[in-house]
């Protein structure tokens, strides 16, 4: 401010000069009457308005007045004698105010315009700093870095909220304290604090707090600065969308890659088992041929291959269901014809163990992929007749709760400990009670679960000691969405 | 029909040779490609009876192949897949597979299916000639031709003999097991989405709006029905 003064002191006397210089020019030429010389003496002054300050037009003006009054008008010393030469030397330093007063107007919105002008060009070259970086800490490394050389700001730092990492730039990046980048409320709407030198603004993206940015010696317009953190906010939450869809990307891949896997392993191993299969099917055809002692060893061989199948079976069917790619369509099902066709397919594992069912008419469809449930009420009821010994019932029943329609088996079985009903839907887990009894490697609880979930349902188990067990299924059913 | 002539379309020479001898037993006449480019070859000139194919084949593959088929000729299908999941089948018979059987399979259940599909005098075929006028699209069972709005529109043999089942029991619902047997065979019974994909196929060949069906109904997790409007049907 101080170092304004002498110069500005220049420009008023240097201004007066001028404005004088008119007036002793215009006093050499000869019959020039007093208004040619107010009019020479306005177009100074507005030239003086426009290019140098008001100030300094202000004390030009005086000075016109003056030079007017005395070489020209020739005021009398005293008024109200010559009251016409006082009424024409009012006027001119009035016509002069008012004209200077316009310059200036005239020059501000120029200067505003050109500096507005200038603020937007460097709002656009900052935008294109922000263009799509390889990580969201790139981002923030190139955002911040492009402020400080652009906007001429001493130094910016960022409390990153994601990480809680704190980032700087700038030669006074280092004295904003990370205490300070911590009391702003970032919930709160009161966006913006100022202390001393620094400013604190909460960087806000579309869902929410970002960080807090903290900037030092900020040159820029209260309105460039607001711009400049929306661009940053607005870049660095897209900096976040894009990591997150890389991310998608790479699990889709990698989904696709296990899917592809699974695809030529089951091709693999299959087709050498359905002609293994195919082959003993021939000698079965033929057995008679063979001696009685070679037979045996046929049938051994069958159920082996029956136990590979069904293995391998349970192996890539979990796969596929896990690998994220699997789709189906799901249809209205009614759950007594889903139970009734899943029984006649298991009938001949009953062995004279009766079903009891009961699902009331009110029970509504529910939304399923027929083949994926039966598989799963399959594995339901085929535990329950591995575990209820002959001549016990087994019952299904079904109900409407919480707008699921729910599906429970239940057997008469000894019940599961309270160690094995956490874990009996895990993968290759099988319960004491279960080791000498299933084929499978323990996927069956598994593979069940993952298909009731694919449905937007849940599977649980409850279970008495001694006294048998229930397993629950319950799967979202078009008649109740909403209700 | 045991001396039916069967080709074998898959690229694992061990399964090619075992089917070969396992269906040479069973009196089948028995002929092998190992890719879908040489199938094709072979049908053109050959003519097979039945044609099992694998759809993991080297080049083209057998849903192209099924497609390529289907576009000239009506020679009956089976696919047999490592693949076993529903959208797989649907995929197949939605290309013109007429049945899909897994592999490992059971080589009785096989034999049962190569014979349903040989069937070619069926118990469909009439004396009298029946047709059914519905809004614009004319079917002649005896002819076994469709025209819709004046244009000839062809219909499968399974297409046209579930059609027939179903306008035969117009307005009972027709259970699932039931259709699959008459039109597939005694064997079948479980595979329901061979009948979505047909009926599928036959709504959008018959009805005036496919997703909002007014003759082939569903009746939900029982079967489907056919609503034949009065005087419908007429017998000369």
């Amino acid at each position: 401010m101080n170092a304004r003064r002498p110069r500005r002191i220049g420009r008023i006397v240097a201004s007066v000069g001028v404005v004088v210089l008119t007036g002793e020019l215009c006093r050499h030429i000869q019959h020039i009457n007093q208004t040619a010389v107010a009019v020479a003496l306005l177009l100074v002054l507005e030239l003086i308005a426009i290019n140098v300050g008001f100030v300094e037009a202000l004390a030009s003006t005086a000075a016109a007045g003056a030079e007017l009054g005395y070489f020209f008008v020739r005021l009398p010393r005293r008024p109200p004698a010559g009251m016409v030469e006082w009424v024409a030397i009012t006027t001119f330093v009035l016509v002069a105010l008012i004209t200077i007063r316009l310059s200036d107007q005239a020059r501000s919105g120029w200067l505003d315009a050109a500096k507005r002008a200038g603020e937007m060009s460097l709002l656009y070259k900052f935008g294109l700093e922000l263009l799509p970086a390889e990580n969201t800490t790139s981002m923030i490394e190139r955002g911040l870095s492009a402020a400080v050389n652009m906007f001429a700001i001493e130094g910016v730092a960022l409390r990153w909220l994601p990480t809680g990492e704190i980032f700087r730039a700038g030669p006074a990046g280092p004295m904003i304290l990370e205490d300070e980048l911590r009391v702003l409320n970032t919930e709160k709407d009161a966006e913006e604090r100022r202390s001393g030198d620094f400013i604190f603004v909460c960087l806000k993206g579309r869902n929410g707090p970002l960080g807090v940015l903290g900037l030092c010696g900020v040159k820029t317009s209260q309105e460039v600065l607001r711009i400049l953190c929306h661009r940053l906010a607005m870049s660095l939450e897209r900096a976040i969308a894009l990591e997150a869809a890389t991310e998608v990307e790479a699990i889709r891949r990698t989904a696709e890659l296990a899917s592809a896997v699974l695809d030529s392993l089951a091709h693999d191993i299959k087709t050498p088992l359905a002609t293994t299969t195919l082959a003993l099917a021939c000698l079965f055809s033929v057995k008679d041929a063979l001696p009685n002692t070679h037979t045996p060893f046929l049938s051994v061989i069958k159920e082996e291959l029956d136990r590979m199948d069904h293995v391998i079976g349970e192996v890539l069917h979990l796969g596929h269901l896990e690998s994220g790619l699997f789709s189906f369509s799901r249809e209205p099902q009614v759950v007594k014809a889903l139970i009734l066709s899943t029984l006649a397919e298991i009938d001949g594992m009953l062995e004279g163990r009766s079903v009891e069912i009961d699902i009331p008419e009110s029970v509504p469809p529910i939304l399923a992929e027929p083949r994926l449930m039966k598989h799963v009420l399959k594995q339901l009821l085929e535990n329950a007749i591995k575990y209820t010994p002959q001549g016990m019932p087994l019952s299904i029943s079904s109900a409407t709760s919480d707008g699921m329609v729910t599906i429970e088996v239940a057997d008469h079985g000894p019940g599961i400990p309270e160690a094995d009903r956490q874990r009996i839907f895990d993968k290759y887990y099988r319960g004491e009670n279960s080791k000498d009894r299933t084929v499978g490697l323990g996927l069956g609880l598994a593979i069940a679960k993952s298909i009731v979930k694919a449905h937007g349902g849940q599977i649980w188990v409850s279970s008495n000691h001694g006294c048998g067990s229930v397993f629950h299924l319950s799967v979202p059913s078009p008649g109740l969405v909403g209700s | 029909m045991n001396n039916a002539k069967i080709l074998i379309v898959d690229d694992d020479l061990a399964f090619r040779m075992t089917m070969r001898n396992a269906l040479g037993l069973r009196g089948f006449t028995v002929d092998e490609a190992d890719s879908g480019e040489t199938a094709l070859e072979k049908i053109r000139n050959d003519r097979p009876d039945l044609i099992l194919l694998d759809i993991n084949l080297p080049g083209l593959n057998g849903l192209e192949c099924c497609r390529e088929i289907r576009a000239g000729m009506e020679t009956p299908i089976v696919v047999l897949s490592v693949r076993g999941e529903p959208r797989d089948k649907i995929q197949a018979l939605n290309s013109g597979a007429d049945d899909y059987l897994t592999k490992p399979f059971n080589l009785e259940e096989l034999i049962a299916r190569l014979r349903a599909n040989l069937r070619r005098v069926s118990h469909f075929q009439m004396d009298e000639r029946k047709v059914i006028t519905l809004d614009g699209v004319q079917i002649d069972f005896k002819a076994r031709t469709v025209k819709a709005r004046d244009k000839n529109v062809q219909l499968t043999r399974k297409e046209f003999e579930l059609l027939w089942y179903l306008v035969a029991n117009a307005g009972e619902v027709v259970p699932h097991r039931k259709l699959l047997q008459v039109v597939w065979g005694p064997d079948y019974g479980d595979e329901a989405e061979y009948l979505r994909v047909f009926v599928n196929h036959l709504r959008k060949k018959i009805e005036p709006n496919p997703s909002a069906p007014r003759y082939i109904i569903t009746a939900l997790g029982m079967g489907y029905r056919f609503e034949l409007p009065p005087g419908a049907l007429t017998t000369h």
